[in-house]
């Protein structure tokens, strides 16, 4: 598998197929019995710190503000608290968060608190995120806002996204490659080049060639 | 409602003594408790500085020992392993068995009372500390080590204010015990102190006295439970608002 400078890929794959585990693997938290993790051709296997990694629950910390929560990972690296903010509140506007950064977690709504968590996955590594399931907890209508959102987000920025997703027309809409994996233990069953134009929209969920890609993921799952 | 019932409980009290003359050395009414209490304030402010400062001695030192504790033992799980079930065991003990050990050891001063206050106040702790250190979400862990953070940045930013709240509730705990501990300890041999002032006036049929002393450790043991829940809302804000919601 690879992913290329600036690429949007998604992974789809049955529950329990070992999605996560890909991620753990290539975070560096969990090391390979087999294979290797290569970034900007050096060896990665097993070492952390490296890319950001955002989990299917928020993991907000409760008794940090949502500021100082998406400070977390600038913290780690040595900043101090008042640096870690200066540089944390520019990006509050375009996280759609602006004006919650004195709030505490238990105060934001799903949708919010999903947006502070990829804040902060952005602000550990900005070239390389990992987000499994980002919007999986999430109910329809909030999903596809944060489908929209995350697309005209990442458009101003220069990051490079694997994406874990269950549902469909999500990889289809945020992805330029789709990898389906098969039942446990996981090989990737598919590649699937999505060059459907940008930006996409609305619209792009009813263009024929939505649907023609759509139907070919529905019918090899 | 919880004060109305103690109220009617304290009229019904003084009522049953006046109406059947219970005489005082047997059951005296709370009339006369607080008479008790005003006569001889001197005396009884004298024995509680003492009890006071024993619990607390020993509350601080029991805290201090069960943090070190329960931090190496979340730390190295193989010291865990083979000091959880010691751990557990020593606390089936009864304090009061062994406590006329350190009047043996260490004669009738000041530190047999603070051992005792120690051991009482050490467990509830540890294992509250214990406990909630290894609740603490391992994602949230996996956050951290994703982050590169090491062993002290995991502790200090994600494992210690996970395990808060749970340390908190064992410190109330404690604190409430620490009172207590003090007396027994002062009932095996002291000079002073309210456990001291206690069998002193039980001797001698003073039992007015005896309430007012129980009255006195009852208030002090819930001002100390009360300190460390005051503590606890100024430390921890978040919480209330969880609870508000
Ligand atoms: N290739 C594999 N070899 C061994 N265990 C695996 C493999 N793939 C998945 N597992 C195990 O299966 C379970 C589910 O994996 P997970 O990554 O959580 O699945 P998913 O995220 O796709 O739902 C985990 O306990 C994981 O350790
Ligand atoms: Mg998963």
């Amino acid at each position: 598998m690879s992913l290329s400078e600036g690429e949007f890929v998604a992974i789809i794959g049955p529950s329990g197929c070992g999605k996560s585990t890909l991620f753990n693997i290539i975070s560096g938290l969990h090391l390979p019995d087999a294979g290797k993790v290569f970034i900007d051709g050096e060896d990665y296997t097993g070492r952390t710190g490296r890319v950001s990694y955002m989990h299917q629950k928020d993991l907000l910390l409760p008794w940090r503000t949502i500021l100082d929560n998406v400070c977390l990972p600038l913290i780690v690296k040595g900043l101090s608290l008042k640096e870690a903010r200066a540089r944390a509140r520019p990006h509050f506007e375009a996280f759609g968060l602006a004006g919650f950064e004195e709030h505490y977690p238990a105060q934001l709504s799903g949708g919010m608190r999903q947006r502070a968590a990829l804040l902060r996955t952005y602000l550990f590594a900005s070239d390389i995120m990992l987000l499994d399931e980002p919007f999986g907890a999430l109910d329809a209508l909030t999903r596809r806002k944060m489908q929209f959102w995350l697309l005209s987000t990442l458009s101003r920025y220069q990051t490079s996204v694997l994406l874990i997703t269950h549902d469909v027309e999500e990889a289809l809409l945020l992805a330029d490659r789709v990898y389906v994996l098969s039942e446990r233990p996981a090989r990737v069953k598919l590649e699937l080049k999505v060059d459907l134009p940008r930006p996409r929209s609305e619209k792009t969920l009813t263009a024929p060639a939505f649907v023609a890609l759509k139907r070919r993921l529905l019918e090899i799952l | 409602m919880a004060a109305a019932s103690f109220c009617s409980f304290l009229l019904l009290w003084e009522g049953t003594v006046r109406f059947f003359k219970i005489e005082a050395w047997l059951l005296p009414a709370p009339t006369a408790v607080l008479a008790a209490l005003g006569e001889g304030w001197p005396l009884f402010w004298k024995h509680t500085f003492v009890t006071l400062y024993e619990s607390l001695m020993g509350f601080v030192l029991a805290v201090a020992l069960a943090l070190a504790l329960a931090l190496t033992m979340d730390a190295l799980p193989l010291v865990r392993r083979a000091l959880y079930p010691l751990l557990v065991t020593t606390q089936t003990i009864p304090i009061i068995s062994v406590a006329p050990l350190f009047l043996i050891w260490f004669g009738y001063g000041l530190l047999p009372k603070v051992l005792v206050v120690v051991l009482v106040c050490f467990f509830p702790v540890a294992v509250s500390l214990l406990e909630s250190l290894a609740a603490v979400d391992p994602d949230l862990i996996d956050l951290l080590r994703s982050m590169g953070a090491g062993r002290m940045a995991r502790l200090r930013l994600v494992k210690l204010p996970a395990a808060l709240p749970g340390l908190l509730s064992g410190l109330k705990i404690a604190a409430s015990y620490s009172i207590m501990g003090a007396v027994i300890g002062e009932w095996l041999g002291a000079q002073a102190g309210l456990g001291y002032y206690m069998t002193l006036s039980q001797r001698s049929f003073a039992t007015p006295r005896v309430f007012a002393i129980i009255l006195i450790i009852t208030v002090l043991s819930l001002a100390w439970f009360k300190v460390i829940e005051i503590a606890e809302r100024l430390i921890m804000p978040w919480q209330r608002l969880r609870s508000e919601e």
